[in-house]
């Protein structure tokens, strides 16, 4: 390599170097401001990067963030300050009390993006606290506040549903929620899973026990008629294997293609075959097609609340209801 | 009578449960190269399958489409309305001189080409390349999902480029051409230059929105890239789910795109996703095929970025993660291991195998095949989803009796460091950003912190030192943080 063509290449690795260690400073003051809940020198460190590498990747994130800080200068950045800072305080210092004393700072920030995504976060904080009718007041203040957005209008409604089903009020959720036409989203969503789930219950517990009583009861009657010979009637040696295989063949398969399914699958083939053990020696005890028919139905009964309450134990069905 | 039926119904929704969860794509044959361009011959009567394959100018490595309904090489003919949408970017090749990117079209538009730049008053005169501005040809699919609805999507992979450099783009062909957009190169390999990333997973259904606003607050976060742990949608073969997915906006004027546009989405395979034709012909990713592998070689891969390096893995398909998934990670963490450019290594994949109390259980087979060698190449952190919960493991090391082995602790839960190592693998959980959320525990001896919250991480890493930050999605406040120095 020549001299000058050494000298033409030192100097480029210096240009690019030199700006990249001059850039590296200013970036890390700015995170450094950000963490230190500093709006304002984090502002004037992201600017110097912007200037000081133009076209890099730091730049490019120089750019959004002092998009971010201008989107949230009221106040002259103090109220974005007192943000940040309740926003890293960590979660187990968030108590009732530092989350009650920022509401209150809360609602004496200018009008805002912040005081809005103050609210968001404070009032989240009371309700998870347990301070009911203050996270819903704070709430019900974000859904009066213009600069809301739908998204957070809408966070709003549902932390007062959830403010009011954690009150037990679980239908005044619901009914708060359908108020302004058809609702849905996930609070909405959950909230209705946990009626059905609670509504459905003592349906399926009172299917499956009466169909247990029932089936062992004329279980009992065929046995003391026939006797063994009953039992040896309803459990063949090919009723019980295909029986077995049926309920067993998928709890198989999820063993080998699923094992996290295979749990599910196995209660699952654990009552199938009880129930149909059940229902297949009480079948010799019912004459007539009507009396079969209706043992049959409420068999299938059986069936549906065992895989129900197994699914709904698993976890199957929550995005599904 | 009646119980056979019942016997019946339940083995055929076992058989809709599993088959829910197959592909959706046609088995690569693995004995042979894929076929040329165009359509290959088909059964009367059947699907119309093409594959694409060719390597992108300057890339140095090659991508294959998935079979599709149609694949091609970018054609200067336009559809009735050719705009593009859905527009995200990867790395397919080397993080600090590439990038790929990603988008949709109307179904009657083959263009795919990018226009890109350093200079954006350039590019946006540009109405093609010279100058300044450089031009690349893409490619493009047209598939069908599960409603028979038809899309087009197109792919094109940007090489050569300077590291840590800010690129303009643009996408279509002649006269047609996007919006500008941009996206930034990794530094150099090996540099120690500081850099974020954001951890997220589980969005399926986008509940709350809080897919569009976890994608608002990493774009805040100023994150260089996102991981994602998998389960983008309910249904991996419902396009329209994908099409929510790539559009999500949160109410307030942001839409996911304005992040995926500039920040790279690292993706890896969730059950539900199912790696369907949908999932594999809407991104793109390093396509080492191994042995086996499925989706082209987009089942699992590794890159690097800066001084870290990052292996994103499949765990749907129990045949081969304990094969020749097992047999890749150990090639590839142990290469990492040797690379002295490395000092960070970190794991994404969906199923946890330490989870605590939760819907699904912790994924001990997975433990089984994966966890030595974690340990073995001393993996620093593993994210997870699958469970909708936020969840942190003490750092782990080691199996006894299947169970994990709680290693030397150090402050707030982190890892103690003994000559530059950790003492062990932090396993985080951290999903939710859109499916329902679900209980979780902290009675789990492997267990640190957990929170039923839906939240997204951020990782800074800046030299040796490592911080990780948890915030809840929905309010921006901190969950969790925790971090170490490497000495």
């Amino acid at each position: 390599m020549s001299a000058r063509a050494a000298s033409f290449a030192l100097a480029l690795m210096c240009l690019v170097t030199g700006s990249s260690a001059r850039a590296q400073p200013a970036r890390e003051r700015a995170l450094a401001a950000e963490r230190a809940a500093d709006p304002a020198a984090a502002r004037a460190a992201w600017q110097a990067v912007a200037a000081e590498q133009h076209g890099s990747r730091d730049a490019a994130h120089a750019r959004t963030r002092l998009e971010w800080l201008a989107a949230r200068s009221e106040g002259d950045l103090a109220p974005l300050a007192s943000l940040m800072r309740y926003q890293v305080t960590p979660l187990e210092e968030r108590t009732i009390e530092v989350a009650s004393a920022f509401a209150q700072v809360v609602e004496e920030m200018p009008e805002g993006r912040v005081r809005v995504e103050s609210r968001a976060a404070v009032a989240d904080d009371l309700l998870r606290l347990g301070a009911l009718s203050h996270a819903r007041a704070v709430f019900e203040a974000q859904l009066r506040d213009g600069l809301a957005g739908e998204g957070e209008r809408r966070g709003a409604r549902d932390g007062v549903a959830r403010a009011l089903a954690r009150g037990g009020d679980e239908s005044g959720a619901l009914d708060y929620l359908e108020r302004d036409g058809p609702a849905a989203g996930g609070t909405y969503e959950a909230l209705r899973r946990e009626r059905l789930v609670r509504v459905s219950t003592p349906f399926a517990a009172a299917a499956l026990g009466l169909y247990v009583l029932l089936s062992l009861a004329l279980g009992l009657r065929a046995l003391a008629r026939g006797g063994a010979a009953a039992a040896r009637a309803a459990w063949a040696p090919q009723r019980a294997a295909a029986a077995v295989w049926i309920a067993l063949g998928p709890a198989l398969l999820a063993a080998w293609y699923d094992a996290e399914a295979a749990d599910t699958f196995l209660a699952l083939c654990a009552g199938t075959l009880i129930l149909t053990a059940l229902g297949s020696i009480a079948g010799r005890a019912v004459a007539g097609r009507a009396g079969r028919a209706a043992l049959s139905a409420l068999a299938v009964l059986a069936h549906l609340a065992l895989a129900w309450w197994v699914l709904l134990g698993s976890g199957g069905l929550v995005s599904f209801l | 009578m009646v119980d056979k039926h019942i016997g019946r119904t339940l083995a055929f929704a076992a058989f809709l449960v599993l088959g829910c969860q197959e592909t959706g794509l046609v088995e690569e044959d693995a004995g042979g190269p894929p076929p040329a361009d165009g359509a290959a011959p088909s059964d009367a009567g059947a699907p119309v399958e093409a594959m694409h394959s060719y390597t992108p100018a300057g890339c140095g490595y090659s991508v294959t489409t998935p079979p599709v309904t149609e694949a091609g090489a970018s054609e200067d003919v336009f559809g009735p309305s050719p705009s593009a949408d859905h527009i995200h970017v990867s790395w397919a090749g080397p993080s600090h001189s590439s990038f790929a990117v990603n988008w949709r079209s109307d179904t009657g538009t083959l263009a795919s080409r990018v226009l890109y730049s350093t200079d954006r008053a350039a590019l946006s005169a540009a109405d093609g390349s010279g100058g300044a501005v450089f031009e690349q040809l893409g490619h493009h699919m047209l598939f069908r999902d599960l409603a028979r609805r038809t899309t087009r999507v197109h792919e094109a992979h940007v090489c050569g480029l300077s590291p840590s450099t800010e690129y303009f783009y643009r996408l279509g062909g002649p006269g047609h051409w996007s919006a500008v957009f941009s996206t930034a190169t990794a530094p150099s390999p090996g540099a120690s230059d500081a850099f974020t990333f954001a951890v997220t997973g589980d969005s399926r259904g986008n509940e709350e929105q809080a897919w569009a606003i976890s994608q608002r607050r990493v774009r805040d976060a100023l994150a260089d890239f996102e991981l994602f742990s998998g389960d983008a949608v309910i249904l991996g073969t419902a396009q329209d789910q994908w099409d929510d997915f790539w559009s999500a906006d949160d109410g307030a004027g942001f839409d996911v795109q304005q992040l995926l546009s500039s920040t790279p989405l690292m993706m890896v395979n969730g059950n539900h996703d199912a790696l369907a034709v949908n999932f594999v012909a809407q991104t793109a990713f390093a396509q080492d095929t191994f042995m086996n592998e499925r989706a082209q070689g987009e089942e699992w891969y590794s890159f690097d970025y800066g001084n870290a390096h990052f292996v994103m893995l499949d765990d749907n398909d129990r045949e081969l993660w304990g094969t020749s998934e097992a047999m890749w990670l150990e090639q590839d963490l142990s290469a990492a291991e040797a690379n002295p450019a490395v000092e960070w290594i970190f794991v994404t994949h969906h199923r946890p195998f330490y989870t605590c109390m939760s819907t699904h259980s912790p994924d001990t087979s997975l433990r089984a095949a994966w966890q030595e060698i974690f340990d073995r190449h001393h993996v620093d952190v593993v994210f997870t989803g699958h469970n909708h919960v936020y969840e942190r493991s003490r750092p782990i090391r080691g199996l006894s009796g299947g169970q994990g082995v709680i290693a030397a602790e150090g402050l707030n839960g982190a890892p103690v460091i003994t000559g530059g190592t950790a003492s062990g693998t932090v396993y985080l959980v951290a999903a939710g950003v859109g499916a329902p959320l679900y209980e979780v525990s902290t009675s789990c001896a492997t267990t640190y912190s957990a929170r039923a919250e839906r939240t997204y991480v951020t990782v800074r890493v800046n030299g040796r030192e490592l911080q990780v930050t948890v915030r809840n999605a929905m309010t921006d406040s901190m969950v969790d943080q925790f971090g170490w120095t490497k000495g």
